[in-house]
């Protein structure tokens, strides 16, 4: 098998790196292929308290890389699906623990292993970062549409830009958008965002109270529940399979049908 | 394990113990891997160095006393007993100041330390009578471990944890004090034996049989925050809570005067009357021996305690094969 390593960064910290991680690896999976995703956040691990893994990890990728485990003893599957798995990050260690080429062997291994290897990056663009990209060859990019966020994923694409004969190929994720917001031109809308950082979009997805509920469930939206945020990460899952897949219309939900009717009135694009 | 110890006593420097070496390398290696991993902990911390009946040369000492500036510490007195090894020194113009100090046993602070601890191990012995309907038993998933890995793991721990927690408070058990702790643990038994006798656990009952001779505890008093590890050659005893995502790991018991919210491990080596105990037990793994039980599947949130919930005192320890955690509620 040779699978795809897709890593998913941002720059600033707080934008729904390691939500998107966790909500495309279980929409990916539910399409059938099977999914590894490796938390690279080492010393700050959250991706197996969002994936409700916590209490099954025993071993972890710094274990992994410094042979004390095999790769498959550390993988931890999910509860739910049998075709996803979890190489959690070590907590007690940081991100010196590893280096990039150990990175490079780990995904080679992983990728023979799976389909999707979706490796959830730490925030900055330090060791943490480097290392997180170093076995990858796509990458998604994810930002909110505030400027402090929008700055940090252009810093990232130009770095994702210097390495393009490892990073094949980049697209963007506006995470937490507020229709409403954007349509009082209070918030940038997408097509703000996608006019400063001129990249090719993947998704686009609602801010949702529900993110935080199935954080502290341990279930991710994309999995479970119907509601908007799910339904666009697993929109993204598809496009990232290849197919086209309208963007979502993103002022359906929050409204009742006065808002509906303005809205209609007033079309914005987001 | 290390072979150096770093000995808290009170307003005093902190001492670090390097007499336990058998060469010059191993000081310098141990030293070095200690600073390494501690980081800035020891920026402008001011510092005693007992060098024992070490044999050293000046260009040893120099090197020794390099390492110990290049982290920003600050020496303050050094102990040495060598007559050579003192030489150097002076020639250094290091004053040597007391030639006969050894290190753990002898500090009276630390003394005191353990004094409390018995008298707090004490009360509660006194004040726990668990009525016996109130005992229940949950048994866990229990996993067995891959040995060799196991062992590896547990290595690598032990030599990583000295240097990750700030201001270790070592107690140095002679054999004086291990009678102590054993009458400690003796009593205790002879308590749960009344009230368990119906659960079953008499055989286990019987704690983790100490190692031959001299058998060590260390004591903590502060909480182990996520990331934090510590593990022990030895008994455990953290005064304070053992958040998510922090680790403790020991070849006895471990006993958590707090909440034990991270991971326990006991019985590193192997040992199954590994005990661990704790006010409040709602770890997300607990281990024992090559054993592991996890916390039930639910809402992470689910786990928090109820604000102002009693603190009840519970044991999870190895029956059959499985781990079983013990919870009694004190007599109001």
């Amino acid at each position: 098998m040779n699978g795809r390593v897709i890593v998913v960064t941002s720059g600033k910290g707080g934008v729904g790196k390691t939500t998107a991680s966790a909500n495309i690896g279980v929409a990916l999976a539910n399409t059938g292929v099977s999914v590894a995703l490796v938390d690279m956040d080492i010393g700050l691990r959250n991706l197996d308290i969002l994936m409700g893994l916590e209490n099954r990890v025993v071993y972890n990728l710094v274990d992994v890389v410094e042979e004390r485990c095999k790769l498959r003893q550390a993988l931890v599957r999910d509860k739910r699906l049998p075709n996803l798995s979890l190489l959690p990050a070590a907590q007690t260690r940081d991100k010196t623990a590893v280096n990039a080429e150990q990175m490079k062997s780990l995904c080679q291994e992983l990728k023979n292993l799976f389909e999707f290897v979706i490796v959830d990056s730490p925030a900055g663009i330090e060791s943490g970062f480097q290392n997180a990209i170093a076995g990858a060859s796509e990458a998604i990019i994810i930002t909110t549409p505030e400027m402090s966020a929008v700055r940090d994923a252009d810093r990232i694409i130009g770095l994702l830009e210097a390495r393009k004969d490892e990073i094949e190929q980049y697209k963007l994720v506006v995470n937490r958008i507020r229709p409403a917001m954007v349509r009082n031109a209070d918030m940038m809308s997408v097509d703000d965002v996608l006019d400063i950082l001129s990249v090719k979009l993947l998704g686009v997805v609602p801010e949702d109270e529900e993110i935080i509920i199935s954080t502290n469930k341990g279930e991710p939206v994309s999995g479970t529940d119907n509601t908007r945020s799910g339904l666009a990460f697993r929109n993204i899952a598809r496009r990232l399979r290849g197919e086209e897949v309208p963007l979502l219309d993103l002022d359906i939900p929050n409204g009742n049908w006065l808002n509906r009717i303005f809205t209609f009135l007033n079309p914005v694009k987001v | 394990m290390s072979k150096i110890s770093i000995v808290s006593r009170g307003d005093q420097a902190l001492l670090i113990d390097v007499s336990g070496c058998s060469s010059f390398k191993e000081v310098i290696e141990q030293l070095s891997s200690t600073f390494l991993n501690a980081g800035q902990f020891w920026q402008e911390q001011l510092i005693d160095l007992n060098l024992g009946s070490l044999l050293l040369s000046r260009a040893q000492v120099a090197q020794i006393l390099a390492l110990t500036n290049g982290i920003g510490a600050k020496p303050n007195q050094v102990f040495a007993k060598n007559v050579e090894t003192i030489k150097a020194l002076e020639a250094l113009q290091v004053v040597v100041t007391n030639r006969q100090t050894t290190a753990v046993s002898q500090i009276n602070p630390i003394a005191k330390e353990s004094i409390s601890l018995e008298s707090l191990a004490g009360e509660v012995i006194a004040d726990s009578k668990p009525k016996q309907s109130s005992i229940t038993q949950e048994s866990e998933q229990s996993k067995k471990l891959n040995n060799s890995n196991h062992d590896s793991l547990s290595n690598d721990q032990v030599n990583s944890a000295n240097a990750k927690i700030e201001q270790v408070i070592v107690l140095d058990v002679e054999t004086k004090e291990v009678q102590v702790s054993e009458q400690t643990d003796d009593s205790l038994n002879a308590t749960d034996l009344e009230t368990r006798e119906d659960s079953g656990l008499r055989e286990n009952a019987a704690s983790a049989a100490p190692a031959a001779g001299k058998r060590t505890a260390l004591c903590i008093k502060q909480t182990l925050r996520a990331g934090q590890a510590l593990s022990h050659k030895g008994d455990l005893i953290i005064i304070g809570d053992v958040n998510a995502g922090a680790e403790v790991v020991a070849e006895g018991d471990i006993t958590i005067w707090g909440s034990l919210r991270g991971i326990a491990h006991a019985g590193i080596d192997g040992n199954a009357k590994a005990e661990i105990r704790a006010l409040r037990l709602q770890p997300i793994q607990i281990r024992i021996a090559n054993y592991i039980a996890r916390s039930p599947d639910g809402p992470s949130t689910s786990n928090l305690p109820s604000p102002g919930a009693p603190y009840t005192a519970e044991t999870a320890k190895l029956v059959n094969g499985k781990i079983r955690i013990v919870h009694s509620t004190l007599e109001a």
